[in-house]
């Protein structure tokens, strides 16, 4: 259980803004923080990381008091129980792949638990290389290895999965749910793909300008103010055509892409590279057998 | 596409299916959907919603009174026509409000339609959405 | 023929500055690329002032300061026994000062160079900031320190304005291989002036061309 609530004046988009938030985020949830960039979420994690020291407020995980303004508590991050993903995944680039997670253990931890991550990670075949000849989704699976090593409680994860491929991410969002039961985390992450958020959390906080815009389970959140339509999903629109009264969009969903032709009204503040809600009823389409 | 406010006057249930019937304007319209109060909250009696539909999925009649398989039939008048190549469209004004229509040109040309014209547009239960 | 003592000494001196140096630019420049401190601005240009002041200027304060009948100087004198003008030891105080910033810039630059995330990790893993320091930010900025050592240790075989003024010209004690030249040319000894200028070429030269293989070499080795 994290129990948090913050203060802390922030830059936003050059705005000088604060941050305030309270929340309650279940033991063994993984939730999504969702919103524009500067939004607030990079500066909630770094918080709870004790990277980022609020203004005012509190920070108890499990019951235990990670920060607290009026008692005067503020363990560093040594001291904090984290695991963190950066967005640039940090590896040293001095050290290899095994020195990198070695350097991540206690003078007390076991090897037992660098093999066991090298093993669920897959990392056999790299652990002795360096990070800097690794590919985007190796050097992710590393960095998620290395966060592990010292049995965190809290597993938080900077948009871990934004530079990765379509095939890359699928794999990699399992290696997170699967390191999520296994080792009993409570993970926080950001993220901007919403089939990823669908896919991956349980509840979801919509922050913008450093407020909470809404927190709560995630599918809820994003069919709710959703239309009755059962047939949906979320895509990335490629291109738009004119074709007499319609226009003829082109979007990609998931690796498919889809057309649908809509009218012009409907465009209004769409345009290519927006990511998109394709809503139909579930009347429409046909179903047949391909294999 | 179509988007109209109203409220919700009944709901039907059977199983998972709900016909869902809205006041909309001086009329009514009727949706189809695969949800029932249970599974959305939304679908109470006095609910505001919004009842959506594309401008490809109304059919125009001319006059009234057609006898056809569609429940929602809402009487109005031509307020507009803009003929294209292969699509027209045209802008209703009925009961429930203004309507965009998206038809062949072929079909819509065959009616002999213009503006203040006496017609009935016929849009499936199956083909609305309802939204909040 | 000419004198060795004048060449060992420069690079006695060369060495012994670049090694105190090392030892007090690292913790500097660390403060300086990550200190948020109001009083930053003065440290910087305390500084970077060898970089721009006439060697003169700066061997003469020295000299007044090191004077065993002065305040300071005398204290030196009474408390510690250390003499500082005209010996070896003001020589490396001055070097030090002298050659401060060619050391310090290249390693405050290493330090802002590395991703922020590099500390945080580290931290995050654990690590307290002397480990993180020593095991994770130095270690990937060696090209950096290289560049230091070498600007340190080139810049103080060349030096001359300032150790003339404190060190005088005593051979054996002060009398390095660049003011070993000027005497020589002031003797009209053209030719051991132009063997002590050939070593002090070929050597320099030397180094700072082995710093580039080896910087190059690593950067295409970061890149690939």
């Amino acid at each position: 259980m994290i129990e948090l609530s913050l203060q802390k004046k922030l830059l936003f988009d050059t705005v000088e803004a604060a941050l305030e938030l309270v929340l309650d985020i279940d033991h063994g949830s993984i939730t999504t923080l969702y919103g524009k960039s500067g939004a607030g979420k990079t500066s909630l994690l770094k918080m709870i990381a004790g990277l980022m020291t609020p203004e005012k407020g509190n920070i108890t995980i499990n019951g235990k008091i990670w920060y607290d303004s009026t008692k005067g508590i503020n363990l560093p991050p040594q001291k904090r129980e984290v695991g963190f993903v950066f967005q640039d995944y940090a590896l040293f680039p001095n050290m290899t792949v095994k020195e990198n997670l070695l350097f991540a253990q206690d003078k007390t931890g076991d090897s037992k638990r660098i093999r066991q991550l090298i093993d669920i990670i897959e990392l056999g075949d790299l652990q002795h290389r360096r990070p800097g000849l690794l590919s985007g989704g190796q050097q992710q699976r590393v960095a998620l290895a290395r966060a592990l090593v010292r049995k965190p409680q809290v597993l938080m994860l900077d948009e871990p999965l934004s530079a990765l491929d379509y095939d890359m991410r699928q794999k990699l969002q399992q290696y997170i749910i699967q390191v999520h039961r296994e080792y009993d985390l409570t993970t926080l992450l950001i993220s901007h793909d919403i089939s990823e958020i669908l896919k991956m959390s349980d509840k979801m906080l919509i922050i913008d300008n450093g407020k909470q815009i809404a927190y709560g389970d995630s599918k809820e959140i994003f069919t709710r103010k959703n239309i009755s339509a059962k047939f949906q999903f979320s895509g990335e629109v490629m291109s738009i055509e004119k074709q007499d009264f319609l226009y003829i969009v082109t979007i990609l969903i998931g690796r498919d892409l889809v057309k649908v032709a809509v009218e012009g009204s409907d465009l209004e503040n769409i345009s290519v590279g927006d990511q998109v809600l394709v809503a139909s009823k579930a009347f429409n389409p046909i179903i047949r057998k391909i294999r | 596409m179509n988007t109209l406010s109203g409220e919700i006057d009944h709901v039907t249930v059977s199983d998972h299916l709900s016909l869902v019937k809205v006041k909309v304007g001086s009329s009514y319209l009727s949706a189809v959907v695969i949800d029932t109060p249970n599974t959305a909250d939304y679908l109470h009696v006095n609910n505001q919603v919004k009842v959506v539909f594309k401008e490809t999925e109304v059919i125009v009649g001319k006059g009234d009174g057609h006898r056809v398989s569609v429940l929602n039939q809402v009487k109005g008048t031509v307020g507009s026509i803009e003929y294209g190549e292969l699509l027209s469209k045209l802008l209703l004004e009925t009961e429930v409000g203004l309507i965009t229509v998206i038809n062949n040109t072929e079909a819509v040309k065959s009616l002999n339609l213009e503006k203040g014209s006496p017609i009935t547009g016929l849009i499936k239960t199956s083909d609305i959405m309802l939204s909040v | 023929m000419i004198e060795w003592s004048p060449l060992i000494l420069t690079f006695k001196l060369a060495c012994i500055t670049t090694l105190i140096l090392l030892i007090i630019a690292i913790p500097l420049a660390h403060w300086l690329a990550f200190s948020r401190v109001r009083l930053k601005p003065l440290i910087t240009t305390l500084v970077s002032m060898p970089l721009v002041l006439p060697p003169t200027v700066l061997g003469f304060y020295l000299l007044i300061a090191f004077n065993p009948s002065g305040t300071f100087g005398g204290w030196l004198d009474n408390y510690l026994g250390i003499r500082l003008a005209f010996s070896f030891e003001g020589l490396v105080v001055a070097s030090v000062i002298y050659s401060l910033p060619f050391m310090v810039h290249p390693i405050q630059a290493g330090f802002v160079n590395l991703p922020n995330s590099f500390k945080e990790a580290a931290y995050v893993l654990g690590k307290s900031r002397v480990t993180t320091l020593f095991r994770v930010l130095l270690p990937n900025m060696k090209s950096s320190l290289l560049t230091g050592i070498v600007l340190a240790f080139a810049h103080t075989i060349g030096e001359f304005g300032v150790v003339l003024m404190i060190g005088g010209n005593i051979p054996g004690k002060t009398k390095v291989a660049s003011v070993a030249v000027y005497d020589a040319v002031e003797a009209l000894e053209y030719g051991s002036a132009n063997t002590y200028s050939l070593i002090l070429f070929s050597i320099t030269f030397t180094i700072l061309l082995i710093v580039y293989l080896i910087n190059g070499k690593d950067i295409t080795g970061l890149t690939r």
